[in-house]
């Protein structure tokens, strides 16, 4: 079995008068300053507001919901995401369209604050209906407003794969496409949800109160 | 979007797109963000020059006091060091004293055996004082819903700022000081 | 085409069923034989061997308990010296008894270990093994606090983890989980040192000092009560708790998948060790085997994980030493590790990356290659920070002989890790027990003498460069092919592809979601070697989704319970630096 015993070194001469090691340790950070100084670039500093670092395609931050073309979500409400979570932040409230007797989520509001970003949503999900963006800029003035809901969550169909961050692997990550696009044909069903018109009364029934309400502010 | 080339580091970087352009954001929604906007009459509140100068003083002076406890403290820490290094927001002056801080930062989890301690500092802290609630333990207790876990600091304390993740980035970290940088200057927390 | 997706017409299967076969490790044969050959030695009739298990186990009778301890400590062949775990299980409405408490002890000399098993009771004590194992002082009142079980002789059996005014034993199966008690500041317990010795004609008074919790030299959570004799400590208590946040508890109320992020935090520098060993222990218990690729992968992350740990351990003892040039240039590669860390895992500090049976994804394309960057980056560093402290005259003054322990103490307190290597003792879980096919690497065990903060600093140095030696043989041989989880539908969700277009696939994946893994009824224990010692998951399955009891052998906690006695008779300086070096962290410690 290989040991190895570290000896500790004496001190010699020159060591011990002090003034040499600390010109010799002077002379470490002298170098760091130096190589900073002519070579600005390559600071290791991110300043961060105006530069951003860039997180890897799994990134784990906000969650989105996908939509299919036509701009319905993808999610069916089948709850496994809230199952599979272990903060059980997820609150899912399903109903039923009456048109074409397909299940969706009325309700779906996911607690920012209790979210642990594990992933662990994005991995149960059977129909590729929730991913994770490399968003990570998510200070709140107020505990009301951590709660998202289908308003926050639902992007518009074709959303880019690029700034998403965790999502289902197939096999191994995929880059291209968009997000939910995984180029299997869904039937139409309603209208398009536009981002930011007041959502189909007919899909959406969910996330119309004010944030405030579906979560009384605790403490103070 | 321009990449910055570092020759021995394997963290990209690039330029951050103007507002409301970046990938990031994008056409994504953030939390909150509708109920951002100003509600009528909310414009109307004009501040006297003096508090306007007083709040960009003390949004640029933030005298930090770290209360870390756990993983969120790491990540706090590497916020302090040399990467995002929060010199360059005049917030370098970590005091561990809360005498001499203006900012306490929460991070990590706080348990009922540690609730009288962070009442106590937060007491001893001068006016004006802000709270900064990091990670998913402190602003909500995250996933320990547990006999001995605090579910949330503002059980004891007012929070001003509260930053989802577990733990957050140091980015992410750094963007809940400059909101709090941001509504100190405008007026909006007096105390 | 339309979707297979209505999961409204599935049939209710019924509640989730469970698994009712019985564990069997591997080469339980031999264990047996084990068992039998040291019940002999110890020939007495109070002890009963359990077949079946994975290590030697004995159900002993309380009142016997020490003397069975003693036994195996001083049997000149078996020398079972390390204390290594203590804890409870909880069975109510047993025949016999209702708790179980659980010994395990190592033996350096070969290479072995035994679990022994009490029955008690509420009321029943059970004798304290302290004069034997100094190291199962805070064991025993964990075992106290978190269950009620007694231990006649206990000098000090007050509750470690909850605070004062807890009340009823958090652990119990009948405990609510949520149950919460208020502690108010007029409720904090005044802990008073005992004062070892105080000299009669010392000119100065004795002073009580409170340092911590929050003490910017404890790191947040620890508390530490001093009694001064001028500037000298003449006796010192700690007290801990402060991050107790549960994690015993919860694991009992969540899934075997669920667990993994709550394993992250409990020794959050070194993440994805934690991951690897509790992942690798539901393994064992399931029988089956991570794929090479996903055991590769594991490895690299976890060394480079143990840099990052010792990284932080060393900038952070410079740090509260006032060198804060340390803190700056050690803290930089620990930057790029967490990149490579986040690139694979999707994110930097707790990155819930491995799961049962394998890893959650594989490896970005550019894994080697940024790895091969950072292998290379990571001397530089470590050797500036070397010579800014090994051969600075302050900094050897205030760490050369300080906090010094010796070799026999370290042994029957239950250290592992650095902390036992810097006493001059080589061992390692890596090489002792190797795991994840450490033992086709070369790499050597760094001791050093003393047990001074000094020598775990130096250990710490060399165990990077040791690290970095097993990276750079794993990025020579290069990744395995394969998959990075094992193909079984009761462990591992079916790759997302099935799970779109085929009916199978996706059954099993709602039945895993829904009904979890059910592992085999029975126990087991797995160890492997995190960035503080020997960091173990002893689990009891009952066939459920959720497991009966999850166990962690923390490393920190044996090593912080003898502070006390090794900062008697320093300075406070002394006594921070002391802190830094035991590298103690608190998600680990409090759990
Ligand atoms: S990321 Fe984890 S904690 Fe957050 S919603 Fe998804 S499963 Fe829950
Ligand atoms: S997001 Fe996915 S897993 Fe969650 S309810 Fe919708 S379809 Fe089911
Ligand atoms: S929020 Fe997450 S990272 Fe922060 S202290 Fe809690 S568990 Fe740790």
């Amino acid at each position: 079995m290989g040991v190895i015993k570290i000896e500790r070194k004496k001190l010699t001469f020159l060591e011990r008068i002090y003034l040499w090691e600390t010109a010799k340790g002077m002379m470490v950070t002298l170098r760091h300053l130096l190589r900073n100084l002519f070579n600005y670039k390559d600071l290791p500093i991110i300043e961060y507001p105006e530069v951003k670092r860039i997180y890897s395609e799994r990134f784990r931050g906000r969650h989105i919901l996908t939509t299919r073309e036509d701009g319905t979500t993808r999610c069916v409400a089948c709850y496994m995401c809230s199952t599979a979570c272990p903060a059980e932040c997820i609150t899912i409230e399903a109903a039923e369209d009456d048109r074409t007797r397909e299940k969706f989520p009325a309700r779906y509001e996911i607690d920012l604050l209790r979210c642990v970003y594990c992933g662990y949503c994005v991995d149960a999900c059977p129909e590729d209906a929730i991913y994770m963006t490399r968003d990570y800029e998510l200070a709140i003035d107020t505990r009301a407003r951590s709660v998202v809901g289908l308003r926050d969550l639902v992007v518009p169909p074709n959303m880019p794969v690029e700034p998403m961050g965790w999502r289902p692997y197939y096999g191994e990550m995929r880059k291209e496409g968009t997000a939910g696009g995984t180029g299997r044909g869904q039937e139409i069903r309603t209208a398009a949800f536009p981002d930011d018109k007041a959502p189909n009364p007919d899909l959406y029934q969910g996330d119309v109160r004010p944030a405030s309400e579906s979560t009384p502010a605790r403490g103070a | 979007m321009s990449k910055i080339e570092h020759n021995d580091s394997i963290i990209g970087r690039k330029y951050a797109d103007l507002p409301g352009q970046g990938a990031e954001k994008g056409a994504i929604t953030l939390p909150g963000e509708r109920a951002r906007e100003p509600e009528a009459g909310e414009e109307s509140i004009l501040l006297t020059t003096l508090e306007t100068a007083m709040g960009w003083v003390r949004g640029n002076s933030l005298w930090p006091m770290p209360f870390g406890t756990a993983c969120c403290a790491i990540e706090m820490m590497s916020m302090l060091a040399s990467h995002y290094d929060i010199a360059r927001f005049g917030a370098e002056v970590v005091r561990f004293s809360p005498r001499q801080a203006d900012l306490m930062i929460v991070a990590g989890t706080i348990v009922d055996k540690m609730g009288p301690v962070l009442k106590k500092i937060y007491d001893q802290m001068p006016e004006p004082k802000y709270v900064l609630a990091m990670g998913a333990c402190a602003t909500s207790g995250g996933f320990y819903r547990a006999y001995h876990v605090m579910q949330g600091i503002d059980e004891i304390v007012p929070v001003d700022i509260w930053v989802p993740g577990c733990p957050p980035t140091p980015d992410g970290l750094l963007y809940g000081i400059l909101k709090l940088k941001e509504k100190i200057e405008r007026g909006e927390i007096r105390r | 085409m339309s979707t297979p997706t209505r999961f409204s017409s599935m049939p209710y299967t019924g509640p989730a069923p469970t698994n009712r076969s019985p564990y069997i490790p591997k080469g339980v044969d031999a264990i047996d034989k084990r068992g039998e050959e040291i019940e002999a030695k110890i020939a007495a009739p109070y002890v009963t061997s359990v077949p079946g298990q994975d290590l030697p186990t004995f159900i002993v009778e309380r009142e016997k308990i020490v003397e069975v301890l003693r036994k195996l400590k001083e049997d000149t062949e078996l020398r079972f010296e390390l204390p290594v775990d203590l804890f409870g299980v909880d069975y109510p409405r047993r025949p016999e008894g209702r708790f179980d408490v659980v010994y395990q002890l190592y033996s350096f000399k070969n290479n072995e270990r035994v679990r022994l098993v009490v029955h008690t009771d509420e009321d029943k004590a059970v004798p304290s093994s302290l004069p034997v194992f100094q190291g199962f002082d805070w064991f025993e009142r964990e075992a106290w606090d978190m269950y009620g079980i007694k231990f006649d002789g206990h000098y000090n059996l007050r509750r470690i983890l909850t605070h004062e005014m807890f009340q009823g034993h958090a652990l119990r199966k009948d405990y609510d989980p949520a149950q919460r008690w208020l502690l108010t500041e007029k409720d904090v317990a005044k802990i008073v040192p005992v004062v070892e010795h105080h000299p009669e004609d010392s000119d100065f008074e004795q002073v009580t000092l409170n340092l911590g919790p929050s003490h910017p030299a404890t790191h947040g959570t620890l508390r530490i009560v001093v009694t001064l004799d001028g500037e000298r400590i003449i006796g010192a208590d700690t007290e801990i708790g402060y991050l107790h946040r549960c994690f015993e508890k919860m694991s009992e109320t969540h899934t075997y998948q669920q667990v993994i992020p709550f394993t992250d935090r409990l020794n959050y520098c070194s993440a994805i060790i934690n991951n690897v060993g509790y992942c690798m222990a539901v393994e064992k218990l399931l029988g089956i085997e991570a794929p090479p690729r996903a055991q590769y992968i594991r490895l690299v992350l976890s060394e480079f994980m143990r840099i990052a740990d010792h990284l932080v351990c060393i900038a952070t003892n410079v740090l509260d030493m006032g060198a804060l040039t340390n803190f700056w240039y050690l803290f930089q590669p620990r930057e790029e590790i967490y990149q490579l860390v986040e690139a694979c895992c999707g994110a930097r500090l707790l990155p819930t990356y491995t799961r049962v049976g394998g890893l959650s994804v594989d490896a970005p394309a550019n894994f080697l290659d940024m790895a091969k960057t950072l292998v290379k980056k990571l001397p530089k560093h470590i050797d500036d920070a070397e010579k800014l402290l090994l051969r600075n005259r302050i900094f050897l003054q205030r760490v050369e002989g300080v906090g010094a322990i010796t070799r026999e103490s370290a042994i029957n307190h239950g250290y592992t890790g650095p902390c036992l290597r810097a006493t001059g003792v080589a061992y390692d879980v890596r090489k002792a027990h190797p795991y994840m096919g450490y033992e086709t690497y070369d790499f050597d065990i760094p001791v050093a003498e003393g047990g001074d903060t000094l020598a775990r600093t130096l250990v710490r140095l060399e165990e990077m460069r040791q690290s970095l030696r097993i990276l750079r043989q794993a990025i020579d041989r290069g990744l395995p092919a394969g998959p990075v989880i094992v193909d079984d539908p009761y462990v591992a969700l079916p790759p997302k592809e099935k799970v779109y277009n085929e009916m199978e696939s996706l059954i099993y994946h709602f039945k895993l979601i829904m009904h979890g893994i059910q592992p085999p009824v029975g126990e087991t224990y797995f160890q492997v070697e995190g960035g503080n010692g020997e960091l173990g998951f002893h689990l009891v399955s009952d066939g459920s989704k959720n497991p009966y009891r999850v166990r962690v052998r923390p490393p920190c906690f044996a090593v912080y319970q003898a502070f006390r006695k090794m900062i008697v008779g320093q300075t406070i300086a002394d006594a921070i630096a002391t802190l830094g070096s035991l590298n103690i962290i608190a998600g680990e410690l409090d759990r």
